[in-house]
């Protein structure tokens, strides 16, 4: 620092490198020709300032920042932002004549301003009188702040103060609207009394930089961070609208930031990488409503789209999670939620396929806008209800029976806006009466559907990959699921390799998919899109794999548990955020009176660094044994930290960081002296903690690199295939005496998707794929062990032989069944038959013959109603695609499909249009009006109430075919068991979270795949089985698991055995020891919640990083002595 | 190093004028504690009273902490823990509610004032219900005054 100053000096004849001022009785040195303002701000203390700002030479205009100096020459009241100082002087901040002073220019200030925020906040502070001068009505100090920034930095002189003596004011030149405004609002954000609006400066529109990530709805600033979870998590300048960029004035931030983090300089770079895979997930974009022009989007104030709404609900929204609709701020009461806007729309201006996730988007929006304000009334205007996920029709039923919400089957076409209230009218069909109704809302929320990523087109240029008319990539997943790997090693015949995504790999080797590149997808489904994509590269990069890694390298760990502790704490001013509320000097010389502590210092930035190597030195030069770091959440930089004292040489878990910014600097702003007082109490109760550290090992166990599937069909080959072309050995358990499941039912391709030979391509490259081993005709009768070492035994049915089995992870892909009817007579009358009876007739040389009749099939046979309240996602598209296929042989025929929503998702609607073309006639059924079947010897009778007509009308086919859906396996239950993992109340597997974890097991090391975990196409059964083995290849793939360390330990001594800890366990980490009686503790198993710890009675079960001493020794710092804690140490 | 301290005085040792509660918070890794940094990101204030400690799981409290604080000087202790069905360990919110209820019960019982405990379901995103929490706590035991089980504890 002395030879920064001394060089600056060199050229002045009385030259001082410091100057030795005392501020407030303080001694301190301060650089020669320092501002007091800066002085003190430096030195954390604060003095109230109006027309100051970092970027502009200092004007000393307000008077507020005066304070007294007192020099040999006597003693003045000097503004603390204009007087340099250069020589040793007394300076006061608070003396009674600078606060009788303040008081008065406040007072004056406040007279003419009354309603200033700032001003009123300074009278309250300063307990100016009020009442003693008349009010002015004035909003402006004339501290001309904005005109020397408008003129200074921004070099525009768009302001100026116009008029003299008491007509003086701020107005641009001329007093006429200026031209050479740019806009930019710095005169605004700069005015300490919130005076300046840019519509009376700037001649143009003035139009709002709005935020992207919320929808429009806010305006931002050009230096921001885009959203909270932005990483890495530093401001960005928008280059496009920066002053600074833009002219080449302004650069405040530059001069402002005291680190020294802006640089213009910095270029976007290109970047070459040498990949060997490339996963391309680019997402999607959301249609442009205002196209829809009749629902007036853009136009109308309180029409807004699904993901705007979405905005308004979240907590980091701009309205913080209060719903209030643009227009007024108020809180819409009735709120209209208008499905398939610019979807399943064959206009020129709309998307003909469906969406998919609107209509489930919807009813969670309507959901959660109850839970928010229970006053709101949603309606959601809709054509067909989709709700066709895992678990998504006991939403659907849930939001219109318990949670309000009203559901209108009417496809909304208009809509206008009321002028007075800004109110909207919607016009719609009611399904009642078939006439034209309106009705009255004060929110419209668009479902706006999903389009292609603009992206996309650029995407598929650079990676030769093609896109199909709607701009997805080409060959969406539901046509061509794959059969082998993409690595080119033979194994993948037939449909040419690639994953269950693997269109593009078609394409262009090496090159996979995932999300809504391919069709729009729900989250669960983007996410199993994901890990299958990653399966692809990691298949086809299975033998580099690991070669690029490098591993980091830790000195040897010093023993220091029997040394007494010496503790040092750091105390991080983290710039102002902690600074500029915490005294932090005081902090760290508390910190040095602490037991065991032997030094205490502090940083500007603890995070930064140097920092760091300043730590590792510390820890060497005062040979600490433990560390504290007072700053922020543990959650930023606490494994930093940690880690800087690893490589120091500490065990890591000597480390404890008290949280001085989040839980009190940014908390207790208006409270300095409180917040340094906790502050000090903060970093008491961690020294406490870390002295009664003790250093932690993890466990390491050896994975087992094998894998268990079970389950053989499609799923389970595809698993086990995908597992063994990475490189693990891989258990393949068929229960049945033949591979292929249920895919051996269909008797043609299931939608022309599959080659005639995919089922035996598939199970040829298994069989003889070395690393697979098969058990056919076999079951898992005994399951046990953890994540990396399970353990199986597997018997042979027919030979009843026994085969014992060890593996890392398991996948179970068991399948499911088709329902068997036990409606609408199934099985008295051979012309009634389920689908996939139909599709076998279909796929016969004969056909079902002639049929002139036709036929009829009922959809939702037994499902979508307790006690199987789910939909089985596949019987729409299945019973269009058999009826097209009818059609495509009895083009005169009639067919008749009975339905209550017709659930083409996706790309899947362009097979609904065509049947609707191929003249497939298509009739809804209310639920409590169901179809009813009549078969005799003359045929089959099936009588319908038809809504439109209003009538009944009887069909007699000559086949009736029930759509039956499908049903959980008999045995999942008995299987669950085994594997202690969990069934939905429908019967099928339940994943650990329904969106982010959708084919892992809460146990770890268990995944999930196909019909065992819902209904769903062949096609995202392959694609879920190959996000398995993506999952299990996670374990696989490592060498060794570790405990947590936070797990339990056992202190044997004390145990009585009485066994409340195996209670407590919902993992079954704790046992019995039989022999011993003693409490035994898993140390994988363990997840270290504590639960166990908080019961026990003797205190024998400690939890690491949480031990009962380390807690007590957290409770002192509130004046009472420890040392009643129970545990020994 | 050489600090110069005149005398260890932490404040909330001194007697204050007015009578300001001093708070424990015992809170899960999981919600609150992510909650309470939330309300620090977000700036939300609220009265310098509270100090938390982590624990992983609310489900971990072990009673003699919440009895420790109120002998040993606290005037209130929060615990904070995940909504029913939330808990990142399956059940441990319902172990604290069962603990908490039957020492609510104990205290009662031996005529204290069960009140000071205070049991509440905070998530990771509710920053702006700890910070209410914490408002609504001070208040409350600003209304019931110093905790007299502190006092007669070192009686």
């Amino acid at each position: 620092m002395k030879e920064h100053e001394e060089t600056r000096c060199s050229e002045h004849d009385v030259c001082e490198t410091a100057v030795k001022i005392t501020l407030d009785g303080v001694p301190m040195e301060v650089e020669h020709g320092t501002t007091i303002l800066a002085a003190a701000t430096s030195a954390g203390v604060t003095i109230p300032t109006l027309c100051h700002y970092g970027g502009l030479e200092p004007a000393g205009a307000c008077r507020i920042c005066v304070v007294e100096l007192r020099t040999d020459r006597g003693s003045r009241l000097v503004p603390a932002c204009h007087y340099v100082i250069e020589a040793p002087a007394a300076i006061s901040t608070n003396s009674e004549r600078v606060v009788s002073s303040r008081k008065m220019t406040i007072e004056l200030l406040l007279a003419r301003c009354p309603e200033a925020p700032a001003l009123q906040d300074m009278a309250v502070e300063y307990g100016v009188a009020t009442d003693r001068i008349a009010s002015d009505d004035d909003d402006c100090i004339l501290c001309g702040l904005c005109v020397r920034t408008c003129r200074e930095l921004m070099e525009t002189e768009a302001l100026s103060m116009i008029g003299r003596g008491s007509n003086r004011r701020v107005a641009p030149p001329y007093d006429t609207k200026s031209l050479v405004c740019m806009s930019c609002g710095a005169c605004a954000f700069v005015c300490p009394t919130n005076r300046i609006k840019i519509s009376e400066i700037y001649a143009g529109q003035v139009s709002d930089n709005l935020s992207t990530y919320d929808e429009r709805l806010v305006p931002v600033g050009n230096i921001r961070l885009n959203y909270s979870q932005q990483i890495p998590k530093v401001p960005v300048i928008d280059r496009d609208n920066c002053v600074h960029f833009v002219t080449g004035a302004c650069g405040a931030c530059e001069k402002i930031c005291n680190v020294g983090a802006i640089d213009y300089e910095q270029e976007d770079r290109n970047e070459t990488l040498n990949v060997g895979a490339v996963i391309v997930t680019p997402g999607y974009d959301s249609y442009d409503a205002s196209q829809k022009g009749a629902l007036g989007y853009g136009r109308y104030e309180n029409v807004l789209t699904n993901l705007q709404f979405e905005r308004l609900l979240s907590a980091s929204g701009p309205c913080e999670g209060e719903i209030r609709r643009p227009s007024d701020d108020a809180h819409p009461r009735k709120i209209a939620f208008l499905q398939c806007v610019g979807s399943r729309d064959t206009n020129d201006e709309g998307k003909p396929y469906c969406s998919s996730i609107c209509c489930m988007a919807s009813i969670k929006e309507a959901v959660i806008a109850r839970e928010h304000d229970s006053s709101v009334e949603p309606t959601i205007f809709y054509i067909d209800m989709r709700t066709q996920g895992k678990e998504f029709e006991r939403y659907f039923e849930d939001a219109r029976n318990k949670h309000g919400i009203t559901f209108k089957r009417s496809s909304v076409a208009k809509l206008y806006e009321k002028a007075a209230t800004k109110n909207l009218v919607v016009r719609h069909v009611d399904e009642e009466t078939g006439e034209i109704a309106e009705e009255e809302f004060d929110l419209v929320v668009l479902a706006a559907g999903l389009v292609a990523h603009e992206s996309n087109a650029g995407l598929a240029e650079s990676l030769n990959i093609t896109l199909n008319e709607h701009g997805f990539c080409e060959g969406h997943p539901y046509q061509v699921p794959a059969t082998g790997g993409g690595s080119g090693d033979g194994s993948g015949d037939g449909n040419g390799g690639g994953n269950g995504d693997g269109q593009a790999a078609e394409q262009a080797a090496g090159i996979f998919t995932g999300g809504a590149f391919t069709e729009p997808r729900y989250i669960p489904e983007a996410v199993v899109e994901g890990s299958c994509a990653a399966s692809g590269a990691a298949r086809l990069l299975a033998e580099a794999r690991g070669t690029l890694s490098r591993k980091k390298k830790y000195p040897k760990q010093l023993d220091v548990a029997k040394q007494v502790p010496r503790i040092g704490v750091f105390i991080c001013r983290c710039g102002i955020n902690i600074a500029g509320t915490v005294n932090v000097p005081d902090v760290v010389a508390y910190s040095a009176t602490l037991p065991n502590v032997v030094h205490s210092s502090e940083f500007v930035y603890s995070c930064s660094q140097d920092s760091l190597e300043v730590i590792k030195e510390t820890v060497a030069e005062h040979k600490l044994n433990r560390v504290v770091v007072a700053s922020c959440t543990p959650r930023t930089h606490e494994y930093l930290f940690a880690d800087t004292i690893r490589e120091a040489g500490l065990n890591r878990y000597y480390f404890e960081l008290a949280s001085i910014r989040e839980h009190c600097s940014w908390v207790h702003m208006q409270q300095p002296e409180e917040a340094t007082r906790k502050a000090k109490e903060l970093v008491e109760m961690m020294v406490g903690k870390v002295r009664g550290a003790r250093a932690v090992s993890l466990e390491y166990s050896p994975v087992v690199h094998r894998a268990l599937v079970i389950g053989g069909g499609v799923s389970g080959m595809n698993a086990a295939l995908s597992l063994a072309e990475q490189g693990y050995e891989c258990e393949l358990v068929e229960k049945e005496t033949r591979l292929g499941g249920n895919y051996l039912r269909h008797s043609r391709p299931v939608m022309n998707l599959y080659t005639d030979s995919y089922l035996a391509d598939l199970e040829a490259a298994v069989r003889g794929n070395p690393n697979v081993t098969l058990h056919i005709d076999s079951e898992v009768i005994l399951f046990s062990g953890v994540v990396g070492n399970f353990y199986a035994e597997i018997r042979n049915n027919e030979t009843g032989e026994e085969h014992e089995i060890s593996f890392g992870a398991a996948v179970v892909a068991t399948g499911a069944v088709e329902r068997e009817p036990v409606e609408y007579g199934y099985g008295t009358d051979e012309r009634i038959v389920t689908q996939l009876e139909f599709e076998k007739m279909l796929g016969g040389a004969a056909g079902p013959g002639v049929a002139p009749k036709g036929v009829v099939m009922i959809q939702c046979v037994g499902s979508r109603e307790e006690p199987n309240l789910y939909c089985s996602r596949i019987c729409c598209t299945q019973a269009i695609e058999n009826a097209l296929e009818f059609k495509r042989r009895n083009p005169d025929a009639p067919v008749h499909v009975l339905y209550r929503d017709i659930r083409t998702y996706g790309l899947r609607e362009e097979l609904y249009r065509e049947a609707r073309e191929a003249g497939v006639l298509f009739l809804r059924y209310e639920v409590d009006r169901k179809p009813i079947v009549e078969s005799g010897p003359d045929g089959v009778s099936v009588k319908v109430f038809d809504r439109i007509s209003e009538r009944e009308i009887e069909l007699g086919p000559d086949l009736l075919v029930l759509s039956a859906g499908l049903a959980p396996r008999p045995d999942n239950e008995e299987l669950s068991k085994t594997l202690r993992v969990p069934l939905t109340r429908d019967g099928f597997f339940l994943e650990a979270h329904a969106k982010i974890r959708p084919v892992d097991f809460t146990s770890e090391g268990l995944f999930l795949a196909g019909l065992a975990h819902s209904p769903r196409f062949t096609n995202e059964c392959v694609t879920q089985s190959l996000a398995a083995s993506s999952r299990a290849a996670t374990i696989l793939s490592r060498e060794k698991i570790e405990s947590k360390a936070e797990i339990v330990e056992v202190n044997l001594a004390r145990c009585s055995g009485c066994a409340l800890c195996v209670s407590m366990c919902p993992y079954e980490a704790r046992k019995l020891d039989e022999e011993t009686g003693k409490a035994t503790v898993s140390d994988i198993l363990c997840q270290g919640c504590g639960a166990c710890a908080g019961i026990c009675p003797n205190k024998a079960t400690v939890q690491h990083l949480y031990r009962q001493t380390q807690i007590m020794h957290m409770l002192e710092p509130v004046g009472v002595p420890a040392g009643s804690e129970v545990e020994s140490s | 190093m050489e600090a110069t301290v005149n005398e260890k005085t932490p404040a909330g040792r001194s007697e204050p004028e007015t009578f300001e509660p001093r708070i424990i918070a015992f809170v899960c890794n999981w919600c609150t504690y992510a909650a309470a940094d939330l309300a620090g990101t977000a700036r939300i204030q609220y009265p310098p009273n509270v100090k938390i400690v982590r624990l992983m799981c609310s489900g971990a409290i072990d009673p003699i902490y919440v009895l420790r604080a109120l002998t040993g000087g606290f005037d209130g202790v929060l615990i904070g823990g995940c909504h029913p069905g939330d808990c990142h360990y399956q059940t441990g919110n319902y172990k604290a509610r069962r603990r908490v209820t039957i020492l609510q019960k104990i205290l009662e019982g031996v005529g204290y004032d069960s009140e000071r405990v205070w049991l509440r379901w905070i998530s990771a995103s509710e920053g702006g219900q700890f910070a209410a929490t914490v408002s609504e706590m001070v208040e409350s035991l600003k209304s019931r005054g110093p905790n007299v089980l502190t006092h007669n504890w070192n009686k």
